[in-house]
């Protein structure tokens, strides 16, 4: 069974760049660089995998019931307007969420996590409503005429049917997330982004890369067991990739 | 049984009040199947979801076994009549028996009665039992509807709603799965009620037909007297220019052939054969075997020789058997260069003759008994 996304040739292709890049990085002698932050790097990449778990946590907490709840007949008339003040948020630069959570909650952890609370609900939030939207009507036709509740619709049949392009919201945005958590640190909030933003006021490129590059594989590690996830997860009548 | 009283709907639309059904009237015996029929936005579709009410009706009753369907909690009503639909709908995340068993766990069977249940009704429209573990989108669009068709039966409700559920499949396979249909449903006699906007499916499938236009029922009976006695020109056009012809599918040809035609066996003498062609004033007489089978044909020319009937007689180059309908028996006519046929029963015996003349008689007087009928 082939995995999502690893085609043979994406997978040497992968195995031999990160090859290279451990060649170039030993030859230039900034590999044992990055390994002096090694206690460094464990220490922050627990605060930010924190950060993240939190936020994206409290995002699918939130984001998934309010795009369920979006697409109950009821909210109709309304859902496409909040879907717009939803889709505001992701338009406000990252930096400036990051700002402007700092004025209101003061420096932290707390206000970095509101803020990439903030920037994660957006893909998570559009992907249920247009997941569960995007069911045909006559597959929903066919459960009302069957006598399906509301509730056995929702969980037997809009939830399943809507699940493969859920997570794939999700997925976005917690990649996303990990991307913008570095920025947590000029609020105070802590995370890998203390090495980099140093590194860079440094110009400390060893100090820089031993944030940037752990954030990067972390980014591609997660964002590849959420695909497992999805593969193994989705029930294969709905699962476009098996 | 369905009884329908006047029934109403009427939409709000920007333009105003659109009167979707007016005042239709009409009942389904236990176990018939009844055609709604009719061009598209005349009603047919309308009247058929205010059965299990997905339309909310405006005002007028429906029965279902002289039961008030008001009186019913809605989902219970639903999980009671069975509902198959154009576009099948079958759930994508639930493999075949999943699908099929929807309804049956609803209502509470045990694991066991629900695999048995599903296996029998696959059996039953003819697909394989490897089906009942694969997603409908592994699936044919034949097969999809066939187990689509299983799940609206699957919970064995007394009702059935079809909505053009043949509709989306060719026309080859759409054939197939009709006569299939109409096996299953003279064992299960469940009452139907069956959207179609095709003449040709109402006059094979129905046992009554409705035909609607813009909202109003304009005539309701079987699919003969539709045929014979459409009551204005909207119904004679939608029936067709032909519909004499389709009237012909709906007659045996049992009813219609001549039983009492002059015979001879293929021992007897030519003389014999003469006399007898000239008592019945016929032009030829068919020979039969020791069986009483069909086995040639002499012509008034062959009479004049002597000898035995078997020696002279010409091969018959068809016969056509008693149960089929008159539209066979007139496209082989056409096929053969022919005017009559020799009619066989089921194991190929003998049991008499049909000719143009005696399908025209057949249908013209059928017309005028029903004309009486009407007028009485």
């Amino acid at each position: 069974m082939a995995l999502p996304a690893t085609g043979r040739v994406g997978r040497i292709a992968f195995y031999g760049g990160l090859f290279a890049l451990g060649a170039l990085a030993q030859g230039s002698g900034l590999l044992p660089e990055i390994a002096y932050y090694w206690p460094d790097i464990e220490y922050l990449g627990r605060e930010h995998l924190f950060l993240v778990g939190v936020s994206a946590g409290l995002a699918i907490g939130v984001g998934v019931p309010l795009g369920v709840f979006l697409t109950r007949p009821f909210m109709r008339g309304t859902a496409e307007s909040v879907m717009q003040v939803v889709n505001l948020g992701q338009t406000i630069p990252t930096l400036a969420v990051l700002a402007l959570s700092m004025s209101v909650l003061g420096i932290g952890v707390v206000p970095a996590i509101f803020a990439l609370w903030v920037y994660s609900l957006l893909p998570i939030v559009r992907n249920t409503y247009a997941g569960i939207l995007n069911v045909p009507p006559a597959i929903h036709e066919a459960a009302r005429g069957m006598g399906m509740t509301n509730n056995q619709i929702l969980w037997r049949i809009e939830l399943p049917n809507a699940l493969y392009v859920m997570i794939a919201g999700i997925r976005t945005a917690v990649v996303i997330n990990i991307g913008t958590a570095p920025l947590a640190f000029l609020i105070g909030g802590g995370g890998l982004g203390q090495l980099i933003f140093t590194g860079i006021d440094l110009f400390n490129t060893g100090m820089m890369l031993a944030g940037a590059i752990p954030t990067a594989l972390m980014a591609v590690v997660v964002d590849f067991l959420l695909g497992l996830i999805a593969f193994y997860f989705i029930p294969r009548g709905v699962n476009p990739l098996r | 049984m369905i009884r329908v009283e006047d029934l109403q709907k009427t939409f709000q639309t920007e333009r105003g009040e659109v009167r979707a059904v007016q005042d239709v009237n009409f009942e389904v015996p236990e176990g018939e199947l009844c055609i709604l029929l009719g061009p598209s936005g005349c009603g047919k579709t309308t009247t058929l979801k205010m059965v299990n009410r997905l339309i909310p009706r405006t005002s007028g009753k429906i029965y279902i076994n002289e039961r008030d369907t008001d009186e019913y909690d809605i989902v219970e009503l639903r999980r009671h009549i069975g509902y198959v639909i154009q576009q099948i709908g079958l759930f994508p995340n639930m493999t075949v028996e999943e699908n099929i068993c929807v309804v049956p766990k609803m209502l509470g069977w045990s694991k066991k009665q629900q695999h048995e249940r599903a296996a029998d009704l696959v059996n039953m429209v003819a697909l394989d039992q490897s089906v009942l573990s694969r997603y409908p989108k592994e699936l044919s669009g034949g097969q999809q509807q066939r187990v689509g068709l299983c799940r609206g039966l699957a919970g064995d409700p007394p009702v059935l709603l079809m909505d053009e559920p043949f509709g989306a499949i060719d026309p080859i396979n759409r054939e197939i799965i009709q006569d299939e249909f109409l096996k299953m449903q003279a064992d299960l006699k469940k009452t139907i009620l069956f959207v179609s906007h095709d003449i040709d499916e109402a006059v094979k499938m129905g046992d009554k037909i409705a035909i609607f236009r813009d909202g109003k029922l304009v005539q309701f009976g079987t699919p003969d007297n539709l045929l014979a006695h459409p009551v204005n020109d909207f119904v004679a056009d939608f029936v067709g220019g032909d519909r004499e012809l389709k009237r012909m599918r709906l007659i045996k040809i049992s009813e219609a052939l001549k039983r009492e035609v002059p015979t001879v066996s293929a021992t007897d003498t030519l003389d014999t054969a003469a006399k007898k062609v000239e008592q019945a004033g016929a032009n030829h007489i068919v020979v039969l075997d020791d069986d009483g089978r069909p086995e040639g044909v002499l012509t008034q020319g062959d009479l004049d020789s002597k000898g035995s009937c078997g020696d002279s007689a010409h091969p018959l180059r068809t016969t056509v058997q008693s149960i089929k309908d008159l539209r066979t028996a007139v496209s082989r006519m056409f096929t053969y260069n022919t005017d009559w046929l020799a009619v066989v029963d089921d194991d190929g015996k003998f049991v008499g003759e049909i000719s143009y003349r005696s399908i025209t008689e057949m249908l013209h007087a059928s017309r005028k008994r029903g004309e009486k009928k009407g007028a009485a």
